[in-house]
């Protein structure tokens, strides 16, 4: 992790990544205090008000403030977003590990399930998942994670696969160490580097879809502000309210830029390092 | 005749041939006895089969064909246990530590992490043998917060000796343990691997392409040629006498230049 840590105090690039998603998180944790009206509450009075001192981003077809609403969206998104990508890579690294390291029974086993599950489209999946389990924030998490966890496994299983072959992993396992030992401190840390790059891209990869499952009406039920079902609810609106969809779509456009940044900068500082100490 | 600590009946390895057609013949009725106490030095170029029969003890691989005895009992039929035990007892030093030790660890974690998988030692004993190790094989004290990448290739050896006798081995099998260190380097780990025998009385496997360390550390040798075991006798006779031109070539390479001799 010392490694991770240094990456991300070289490059520029990462830092950029870093500091634009610790401002969205920021700003969707602050969101209570941060947003000028409640994001729930309807005014028929005020809708479709175009940017002004009131309305700083504008009024959807309700009358809800939109910076409120993207605000606290962002609390949704960002953390549905999150959650999913955690979970997925939980399964996924247990998985690979198990397919990479386990008795040759189990890795045939677990290579198999992952050949299958890698065999379905990852955006029809979890389209299939989340629709199955009814249309709710939770199974919309559920089916994003259900559709990228091969991945994971894939990722993982293919480092394991190369990181049991060092040198010093055989000279561990001739000292007597094995099992978790083994994993944690022989196979994780060099496993976890790329890993954790991939993590943040397919993190980017789990927003946009989380927005786009969002916009065809899973996930988050109105009147929840979430980043894809707000730009669904814009849509009627493009040509007379065009603010409706700039805002979150800016929302989403920056979380993923920000996590593509924080992924390049911290793949590329890590690359140097290798090329120099090696 | 009391059983000796290690010995090999026949043993032969095959690999898949790298093209992918055939087998590759890495050992062939390879035969060997090392007693309690003795230092037996095995000779041989690259590709002669000497990393095999490492692995072959170790237990790491099964052999193809043959018996690897140790104690007198077949590695083939031993219970996870005894695996666990022969672990503890026979140990090893590889060619090139930089890649043979956990390049996260520190010396300390390095040197402990034995007693501490083992179970030989816990708590305060465990720090109080890894610094009687780090001592035992002349580092100072300084190092143990060291990584390996911070260490020389001569101090990074000493710490990969020092872990192999943590657990107290009864063999070290020393798998080219020099080929990576200068001349300097060389000759003080090898004094240094002399002077812990004598003090810890454990048998040595001394394997390496260069005869001098072999003369001058083991009592008998063996010469290993494309898998074949080409002589084996006292050191004194062998070099005093090579019955083969292999052998005799070997000699040669290894004096021409005198050096660690001495």
């Amino acid at each position: 992790m010392a490694g991770v840590t240094k990456a991300f105090r070289q490059s520029a690039m990462a830092r950029t990544g870093g500091l634009l998603l610790a401002l969205l998180l920021a700003a969707g944790l602050a969101a209570p205090w941060l947003a000028p009206h409640d994001p729930l509450r309807t005014d028929l009075s005020q809708r479709l008000h175009p940017p002004s001192l009131d309305f700083p981003l504008g009024s959807d077809q309700l009358g809800r403030c939109v910076l409120s609403r993207v605000l606290f969206g962002a609390r949704v998104s960002l953390f549905a977003s999150l959650a999913a990508s955690l979970l997925a890579l939980g399964a996924g690294l247990l998985a690979g590990l198990a397919a990479g390291l386990g008795r040759p029974w189990l890795q045939a086993l677990f290579k198999a399930a992952l050949d299958i599950a890698l065999a379905f489209p990852g955006f029809l999946l979890a389209l299939v998942l989340a629709g199955a389990l009814g249309p709710s924030l939770t199974s919309l998490v559920i089916g994003i994670a259900g559709a990228s966890w091969p991945w994971w496994g894939r990722l993982a299983r293919g480092l394991t696969l190369g990181a049991k072959e060092k040198e010093f992993v055989l000279g561990g396992r001739v000292s007597g160490v094995r099992g978790l030992r083994l994993i944690r401190r022989y196979i994780m840390p060099q496993i976890a580097p790329p890993i954790l790059v991939a993590a943040s891209l397919k993190t980017a990869w789990i927003i946009l879809a989380m927005a786009g499952l969002g916009y065809l009406g899973l996930g988050a039920q109105p009147p929840t502000p979430e980043w894809g079902a707000m730009l669904q609810e814009s849509r009627m609106y493009l040509v007379r309210a065009p603010w409706l969809m700039l805002a979150p779509g800016a929302a989403v456009t920056l979380s993923v830029l920000g996590f593509n940044l924080l992924a390049e900068g911290l793949r590329d500082a890590m690359q140097v390092k290798r090329a120099r100490s090696w | 005749m009391p059983e000796p600590l290690l010995s090999l009946e026949g043993v032969s390895q095959e690999y898949p041939h790298p093209s992918g057609r055939g087998r590759l013949r890495a050992l062939d009725g390879v035969s060997l006895r090392l007693e309690a106490g003795q230092a037996l030095g095995l000779a041989g170029q690259s590709g002669a089969g000497k990393s095999t029969l490492t692995r072959l003890i170790l237990g790491l691989e099964a052999p193809a064909g043959g018996r690897v005895l140790w104690k007198g009992r077949d590695l083939a039929g031993f219970s996870r246990g005894q695996r666990r035990e022969l672990r503890r007892q026979a140990q090893v030093v590889w060619q090139d530590p930089f890649v043979y030790l956990n390049p996260y660890y520190t010396v300390r974690n390095l040197i402990a992490e034995p007693m501490e998988v083992l179970g030989t030692a816990a708590g305060r004993e465990l720090e109080e043998k890894t610094r009687e190790l780090l001592d035992l094989v002349d580092l100072p004290v300084n190092c143990l917060e060291a990584r390996p990448h911070e260490l020389s290739g001569g101090q990074c050896q000493r710490v990969a000796i020092a872990r192999a006798l943590a657990p107290q081995p009864e063999l070290l099998i020393c798998d080219e343990a020099l080929a990576s260190l200068d001349l300097a380097q060389q000759a003080a780990v090898l004094k240094l691997l002399a002077r812990l025998r004598q003090r810890l009385g454990m048998s040595y496997l001394f394997i390496s392409h260069d005869l001098a360390p072999l003369a001058w550390l083991c009592s008998r040798i063996a010469v290993l040629k494309d898998g074949r075991l080409w002589e084996q006798g006292h050191t004194a006779a062998i070099l005093a006498q090579p019955a083969h031109p292999y052998t005799k070539a070997l000699i040669e390479a290894s004096f021409a230049a005198p050096r660690l001799t001495g």
